[in-house]
Parts: C-alpha cells; sequence; structure tokens
C-alpha cells in the first residue's frame, strides 16, 4: 500500500494541474461585467454624487470600472455575482425604473445601508479601502434626504372616513395578496406594539401583535416563534396644531408579517402581505414582491429576527 | 491556577460582552396592557417628543365615529403617552420609548343632563405610575376631541 502513495513531487503537479484547470474552468464560465448603457442617471447634488459615485458605483451603476485585482479569475467571478445583484436591487443608472416615492425611500434606504455598515460591501472595502464613507460624509448624505420632499409631506386631503368598517368588510370580497395571505380585520382587537413617525415619508404607523407575538416579546424569546402576526396600519400625517399635536389624517394601507418557517422559507420564515387603500388592493405585480420586502428587513435588521418594530431597550 | 481562571473569566467576560453587542434586548414594559379598549387614534407631538395612542371602550369608540359629536355615560377614553426614540437601525422613523403617563377620561351625565368628565392623570415614576393632580380642561378636550382613525 505504501508504494502506492504518490512522491512529494508527484502530489505538487497534481495540486498545480488542479488549480490550472480550476483556473481555467472559472475563466470560461465567468461572465465579464459589461456596462449596459446609462438610461436614467440619478440626479443629486454635486458632494453627494461624489460620496455616492466613489463608494457605490463599481457595484450599483452601469459605470463598473474593474480594478486589476478584480480582474485576477476566481475573484472576477465574485465580481460580476455582486455586481450582477447589486444592479438588480439598485441601480443608479437606470434610476427612472422607480417611481417618484419609491426613490425617495431608496435614498433613505442608501443613507441606512451605509449608517448601519452594511455597504459598500464589507470584502469590497478589503481590496478597497478608500471606498468607504467617513462619518462627515455620511452627515452630508443624511442632511440631503432630509432636504426630500417627502420629509415634511402634510396630508391636507379631505379624510375620506369609514364609519362602519364591519359593513364595508361585509360586503367586500376578502382581498388575498399575491402569495396567499387574506387580509383579517382581527388585528383590531390585538394589542399594540409599537407607534411610529415615520418622518421619511410623511406618514405615521401603529403596529400590531397578536398574542404569540406579545408572549415572545414579554418573554423574550427570539427569533420569534411561528404563529406570531404583525399587522401595521398607515395613515397620512395632518397639519401640526398649535400645541404641536399631529393626528392621522388619510389610511393609506396595511403591511402584515406571518411567521411561519416551512412556509416562508425563502423569505426568512416570514410571510408579507400589503394591501392599499381602503379598496386594500393587493401591492405588487407578482408573488416575487415578497423578495423586495425581505431584501430590506434582512439587510438592516437581522439581528432582531427582521423585525423594525419591537420594544427595546 | 490563579493565572487559569482569570484566563477563563476573562474570556468568558470578552464572549459575553460580544453576544450582548448582537442580542437584541426586548423590552416588554414598553407596552401597555390595553385590556379590551380599542385604538381611537394616536398623537405624534414634537414639541413634547412624545407620541400617543387615544384607546376607548366600545361607547367611546362610538363616540369618536359620530359626527354628531353626542356624549353617553360611559365612555372611557384613555391616552398612553411614550417618550419618541430614534428607532434602532432606521434612520427616518421615530417610535415610542418607555411609557411616560396614562390618562383617563370617564364621561357621565347628572339628572340636569349636563355632561361631566372625571380626568385622571398618572405619570410614571420609577417603574410605577403614580396619580397626579393636574390642570385638565385642555387635556379632556384632546383625549375627547378626536375623531377615530380611519380603519379599512
Ligand atoms: C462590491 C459591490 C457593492 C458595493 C461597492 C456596494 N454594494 Fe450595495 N449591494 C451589493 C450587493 C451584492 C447587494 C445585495 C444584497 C447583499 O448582498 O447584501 C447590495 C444591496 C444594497 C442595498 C439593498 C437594496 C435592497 O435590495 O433593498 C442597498 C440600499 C445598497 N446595497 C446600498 C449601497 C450603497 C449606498 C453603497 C455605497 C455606499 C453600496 N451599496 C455599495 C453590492 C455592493
Ligand atoms: C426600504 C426598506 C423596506 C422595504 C423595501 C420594506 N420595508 Fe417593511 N419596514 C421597513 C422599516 C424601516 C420599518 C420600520 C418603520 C415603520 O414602522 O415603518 C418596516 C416595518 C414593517 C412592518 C412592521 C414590523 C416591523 O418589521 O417593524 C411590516 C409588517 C412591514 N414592514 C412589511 C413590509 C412589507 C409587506 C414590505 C414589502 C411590500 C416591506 N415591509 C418592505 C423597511 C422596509
Amino acid at each position: 500500500m505504501k508504494n502506492s502513495n504518490p512522491s512529494p513531487l508527484k502530489k505538487l503537479l497534481l495540486i498545480t494541474g488542479i488549480v490550472v484547470i480550476g483556473i481555467t474552468a472559472l475563466q470560461f464560465r465567468d461572465a465579464p461585467v459589461v456596462n449596459p448603457p446609462v438610461t436614467a442617471e440619478v440626479q443629486l447634488p454635486d458632494d453627494v454624487k461624489a460620496i455616492i459615485e466613489r463608494a457605490c458605483y463599481d457595484c450599483h451603476s452601469n459605470l463598473t470600472e474593474i480594478a486589476w485585482f478584480d480582474k485576477i479569475p476566481g475573484a472576477s467571478q465574485l465580481v460580476a455575482k455582486d455586481v450582477t445583484e447589486a444592479r438588480s436591487r439598485l441601480n443608479f443608472s437606470e434610476w427612472d425604473k422607480n417611481p417618484p416615492a419609491v426613490q425617495q425611500l431608496l435614498l433613505w434606504e442608501v443613507v441606512n445601508a451605509i449608517a448601519e455598515d452594511k455597504m459598500p460591501l464589507h470584502n469590497y472595502r478589503l481590496l478597497h479601502p478608500g471606498a468607504t464613507v467617513s462619518a462627515a460624509e455620511l452627515d452630508i448624505l443624511k442632511k440631503y434626504v432630509n432636504t426630500l420632499s417627502g420629509r415634511h409631506k402634510i396630508d391636507t386631503a379631505r379624510i375620506i372616513r369609514n364609519n362602519q368598517p364591519e359593513l364595508s368588510a361585509a360586503i367586500r370580497k376578502v382581498p388575498v395578496s399575491l402569495n396567499g395571505i387574506p387580509y383579517a380585520a382581527d388585528y383590531k382587537t390585538w394589542k399594540v406594539i409599537s407607534a411610529t413617525d415615520k418622518y421619511d415619508g410623511g406618514s405615521m404607523r401603529v403596529v400590531y401583535g397578536n398574542d404569540i407575538m406579545v408572549k415572545a416579546i414579554k418573554e423574550h424569546t427570539l427569533p420569534f416563534p411561528d404563529g406570531a402576526k404583525i399587522v401595521k396600519a398607515v395613515w397620512g400625517k395632518q397639519r401640526e396644531d398649535q400645541d404641536g399635536n399631529v393626528l392621522p389624517g388619510n389610511f393609506q394601507n396595511v403591511q402584515i408579517m406571518i411567521k411561519d418557517s416551512k412556509k416562508y422559507q425563502s423569505t426568512e420564515g416570514w410571510g408579507f402581505a400589503k394591501f392599499d387603500g381602503l379598496a386594500l388592493k393587493p401591492f405588487g405585480k407578482t408573488a416575487a414582491y415578497a423578495n423586495t420586502c425581505i431584501n430590506c428587513h434582512r439587510m438592516l435588521v437581522p439581528e432582531s429576527d427582521f423585525v423594525f418594530n419591537i420594544p427595546t431597550k | 491556577m490563579f493565572k487559569k481562571s482569570f484566563c477563563v473569566i476573562a474570556l468568558g467576560l470578552l464572549l459575553f460582552s460580544c453576544t450582548q453587542k448582537h442580542q437584541t434586548q426586548l423590552a416588554p414594559e414598553y407596552l401597555f396592557d390595553q385590556s379590551d379598549e380599542h385604538v381611537i387614534s394616536s398623537v405624534i407631538n414634537n414639541k413634547q417628543n412624545t407620541i400617543s395612542i387615544i384607546y376607548g371602550n366600545d361607547l367611546a369608540l362610538k363616540y369618536a365615529h359620530d359626527t354628531l359629536r353626542m356624549h353617553t355615560r360611559g365612555e372611557k377614553f384613555i391616552m398612553v403617552t411614550w417618550i419618541q426614540k430614534p428607532m434602532p437601525h432606521w434612520y427616518g422613523t421615530n417610535m415610542n420609548g418607555n411609557i411616560l403617563s396614562v390618562e383617563t377620561v370617564k364621561v357621565s351625565q347628572n339628572p340636569n343632563g349636563d355632561v361631566l368628565y372625571d380626568y385622571q392623570l398618572q405619570q410614571k415614576d420609577g417603574h410605577h405610575l403614580v396619580k397626579r393632580e393636574a390642570n385638565n380642561d385642555k387635556r379632556i378636550k384632546l383625549i375627547t376631541g378626536q375623531m377615530a382613525a380611519v380603519f379599512p
């Protein structure tokens, strides 16, 4: 048996061979990063633009500049994968693909991705230390998002009231989201787990948790157990009165998260649904909309089971 | 021996401090036990840096839906006020932190049919809610005066 062991030299040759073949294979599998045409460049003040271009454009634009070390086989494949994924999420070169309200939300998300130290990606920063956004630069970005129109939006429209919700519920067909979650009004009897002023978009919210969710909070159970449900009701904000009080204006939408770790495995165990307006129109074009929901929740609150609105110290 | 146990403790502390940092600390004491009351509306006040919810019993909710604004004996309103704090992990939203006060308004009528308001203020003092005397006309107006927030 001992004789059949390869000599050190043979071993070395074998390994070198495998590495060479591996690299060549990677090269062939590798789709090089191509830059599609810029269709609608984002419009930003110069100082803001300079930060974003330097820190984010290699992945989130059609103006990717690949450094020589990113062209090393293997590395280049990883880069290409990141760029493709990054562009599909947020592309500053195809900015008008997002409706105006979504554009503003994306800019707030940009600030938060940096503030939470998620972006630029860590492995990219190791090789491109110059891409890191400094605290002073983050302040410039924060100042800028506070100038966007959603920041001080007031709901001045006449408030459409629905004085008999039970009646409208009785005559309406139960709305069902594209991923099969029905709207159910029972959250109105649940406990409130949080109340918020979402000043980035001019809305105010009340968030409810069902018994399982509230019990989990009380018993410090994280991640939240199957059967936990969260419902968030969203309104516009009326004009502030003399004493500083701001009250809810028109009803905007209701958003739901339901925990079922098997059924919603692909979205971290949470089923997402959103119903717009008093007509409760199910949100999205295809059931894949739930990916856009979890993408943002996953990036920013993985340590609290992807939930923002929980009472925390 | 001493050195060894010291190392173990130090390592333990190090690990502990790391896990502490990444674990979310839930704060159930911020929840208000609303029992069977319904949400009537919510109030943001950026001058006071507070956020509130006005709850009510069935009669109070009915009143808050009623455009004629006719009180009925037995209405009970509860306004819970929390301090505002920035939402962790999302710059762009403020949320409720600790409870500051709980105000209750009970509506009754005297034999002449005049509407009477019984107002009670409880303020958070350390871990307890303590009854306080307070000028209440303005607060009663605010608490009972809101139309119900619109729900689908
Ligand atoms: C090396 C490539 C790379 C760079 C540079 C980069 N990102 Fe990303 N970004 C990604 C990838 C890949 C994703 C997909 C999610 C993930 O992997 O975390 C992403 C996701 C995002 C998202 C989430 C979008 C969603 O789906 O909701 C935001 C926001 C974001 N990036 C902002 C930025 C900002 C702002 C910068 C610059 C400061 C930046 N990124 C720099 C690769 C990059
Ligand atoms: C750009 C990031 C982002 C996207 C995309 C997003 N959310 Fe959220 N979501 C948040 C933030 C921030 C909060 C907390 C602030 C608030 O109260 O709205 C939140 C809160 C929630 C809550 C209350 C529970 C919690 O986590 O605090 C629900 C339910 C919810 N989102 C559902 C959805 C649904 C459904 C979608 C997709 C249709 C969606 N979200 C897409 C950022 C996002």
